[in-house]
């Protein structure tokens, strides 16, 4: 028997596996890629790219919970004009399918940077940060409202000539009204989700702990929620579904397939386990193997039946 | 960067609540660098707390006994289960990483005195760099403060390598009665000679021995301490501000160890 498949195609991107890395939590791939193998990963996403560079938030920016890691970085990146000129040429010798994670304080923003990188070479596709709960505006705030979601998508959609993949925010009451209005407005794929808006105090301090008071919660605490969301909106669209939240086994990353994400990224996991991509895809081939499935595609959305 | 499942040789405690953990990793041993440090896995069979990994400075590598070792203090969750470690046990270990200490370069048959100032855990690293500094014809210095004597951690390498030790504590119950920068103070000509002095510690030491430095008119280097995710430069939860660049800089990477003056210390 020929080996299993694990080959997809979102959103028109033919990729080689179904693990994408989580934005901001792979850097630009320059610190894991010499150590890792690229082959084990469909595509690289980048940290969030801004129109100027941004400083980020102040520090302690990284508090770990149960199960989980509350962070406050605040989108610290060097601005689209130095990512294109000294970031992308390193990436770009690693032939993997780039996706560039955008976010912006307003509308115009986002177009502004699409514009840009339109002009350079080697870009398969970008992902909208309308989900960030670590800026003070824009950010989540985009994400958390159908129309201003809506409206992003537009802005970007009508720049932009590579697909769009639209990053949602788990702070809301309802994601898949959410991700309905986003594909109304023209994107290509969904990935779900971004970090949980959260907290910690120091109680001998009496003071938050983060240095921006309030931040994300990724990790395995949220992979439940995560996947809930991930269960209801791949459910709601017909777009393709890229689903993450604590991902850091074969066995978490199938449970999200079965929910119906065509593709999965790993976060948090990479920061305790840079091989947790080559476990998973490993796990995942002799799952395969063993039930007898040869594509991967024909477990996405499994468990709805 | 190596990322292995390492043999304890021993972790045993040394005083109480502080740790001496050895293991046996050959391919470590032989590219760690004094100021750098590794990243432990300090939960076992793949639980998810404590979820991330805890940076650990090296206290020693020996590439002859393919061994690396570790001083640490019990302080919350992690450093729990590492106490836990037992021999022929295992560690997850990832490492070497970061920017470690440097030595100054000297003129053939001159023994430059170099100055190891290290307050209670702090020492951790300075141990291996003093080790290296004396291998190399250094004189190595070396000043220890700690609060009292139950956190004062004299080294035996330590010992054994410095041709000057003075210890001091801030309640008295060993050596010099008072804190580091005024035991700096009571041998400040002894210091002044040095160049570089190699500074760790709590930051508002740190803080202190740099201006002290300043003042004595020698470079110093300090080893910075950030809470991690990564450690290896890929989240930028670590960052600190320096006079090196207008943004935040990264400890695990541009760091631990920076020169004392391009460091902004926050109080
Ligand atoms: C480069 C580097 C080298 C280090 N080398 C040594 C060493 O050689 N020996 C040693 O004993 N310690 C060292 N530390 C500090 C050590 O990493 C922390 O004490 C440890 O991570 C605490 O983990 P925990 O789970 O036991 O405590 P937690 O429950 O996580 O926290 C207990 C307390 O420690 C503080 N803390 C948590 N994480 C860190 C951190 N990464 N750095 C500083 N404080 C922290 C918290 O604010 C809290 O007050 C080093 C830190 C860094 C960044
Ligand atoms: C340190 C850190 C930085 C992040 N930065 C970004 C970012 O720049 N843009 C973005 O869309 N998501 C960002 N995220 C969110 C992750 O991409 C991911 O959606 C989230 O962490 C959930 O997945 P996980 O539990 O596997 O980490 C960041 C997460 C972490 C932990
Ligand atoms: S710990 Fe991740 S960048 Fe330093």
């Amino acid at each position: 028997m020929t080996s299993p498949s694990l080959k997809i195609n979102l959103a028109g991107l033919e990729l080689e596996s179904p693990i994408l890395t989580g934005s901001g939590t792979f850097g630009y791939g320059l610190e894991y890629l010499p150590i890792i193998d690229a082959d084990d990963l469909g595509a690289l996403v980048v940290t969030g790219t801004t129109w100027e560079p941004r400083p980020g938030n102040p520090p302690p920016r990284i508090w770990e919970t149960p199960s989980g890691i509350l962070n406050a970085i605040g989108l610290e990146n060097p601005g689209v004009n130095v990512f294109i000129q000294k970031k992308l040429p390193q990436i770009a010798s690693y032939d993997l399918p780039i996706i560039v994670n955008v976010a912006g304080n307003t509308l115009d923003e986002y177009a502004q940077v699409i514009r840009e990188l339109e002009k350079a070479p080697g870009i398969a596709a970008y992902e909208l940060n309308i989900s960030c709960p670590n800026v003070r505006q824009g950010g989540m705030a985009f994400g958390t409202d159908g129309h201003t979601a809506a409206a992003v998508t537009m802005a970007a959609k009508s720049v932009a000539t590579r697909p769009i993949i639209v990053k949602l925010s788990p702070n809301v009451t309802d994601i898949a009204a959410i991700a309905l209005a986003v594909e109304e407005a023209g994107a290509d794929a969904l990935s779900l989700v971004n970090t949980f808006l959260g907290m910690a105090i120091d109680i001998d301090k009496r003071r938050p702990v983060l240095g921006n008071q309030m931040g994300g919660l990724s990790g395995p605490a949220i992979r439940p929620i995560a996947l809930r969301m991930v269960w209801q909106v791949s459910q709601a669209v017909t777009i393709p579904v890229i689903g993450m939240g604590g991902i850091d086994s074969w066995q978490a990353a199938l449970e999200f397939i079965m929910a119906g994400a065509t593709a999965i990224a790993v976060g948090t996991a990479f920061f305790i386990n840079p091989y947790v991509a080559k476990e998973i895809r490993q796990g995942l081939l002799s799952y395969m193997e063993r039930e007898h499935f040869t594509s991967i595609d024909q477990l996405v959305g499994i468990a709805w039946q | 960067m190596i990322i292995e499942k390492a043999r304890v040789i021993s972790n045993s405690e040394i005083k109480l609540g502080y740790y001496f953990l050895r293991l046996f990793s050959p391919k470590m041993a032989e590219v760690a660098e004094p100021g750098q440090f590794a990243m432990l896995r300090c939960s076992y069979n793949n639980t998810s707390d404590p979820l991330l990994r805890r940076p650990l400075s090296f206290h020693d590598a020996s590439w002859k006994k393919g061994e690396i070792s570790f001083l640490y203090q019990v302080k919350g969750k992690g450093t729990k289960e590492l106490s836990r470690l037992v021999a022929n046990g295992s560690a997850d270990v990832m490492g070497p990483l970061g920017t470690g200490f440097r030595l100054p370069k000297v003129s053939p048959g001159k023994r430059q005195p170099i100055a190891i100032i290290g307050c209670g855990v702090g020492v951790a690293p300075l141990v291996f760099l003093a080790s290296t500094a004396h291998n190399r014809g250094y004189e190595v210095r070396t000043f220890i403060g700690a609060r009292s004597e139950s956190s004062l951690l004299v080294d035996p390498i330590l010992v054994a390598k410095s041709s000057v030790l003075s210890t001091a504590t801030e309640d008295g119950s060993a050596g010099y009665h008072g804190n580091i920068v005024s035991l700096l103070r009571n041998k400040e000509s002894l210091v002044a000679e040095c160049g570089p002095a190699y500074v760790c510690g709590p930051e508002a030491a740190m803080a202190a021995v740099v201006s002290l430095c300043t003042e004595l008119g020698i470079p110093c280097q300090v080893s910075l301490e950030s809470i991690m995710a990564c450690g290896v430069g890929a989240c930028l939860g670590c960052t600190c501000n320096t006079t090196r660049s207008p943004n935040y800089t990264r400890v695990c990477t541009e760091g631990p160890v920076f020169d004392g003056e391009e460091v902004v210390f926050c109080d």
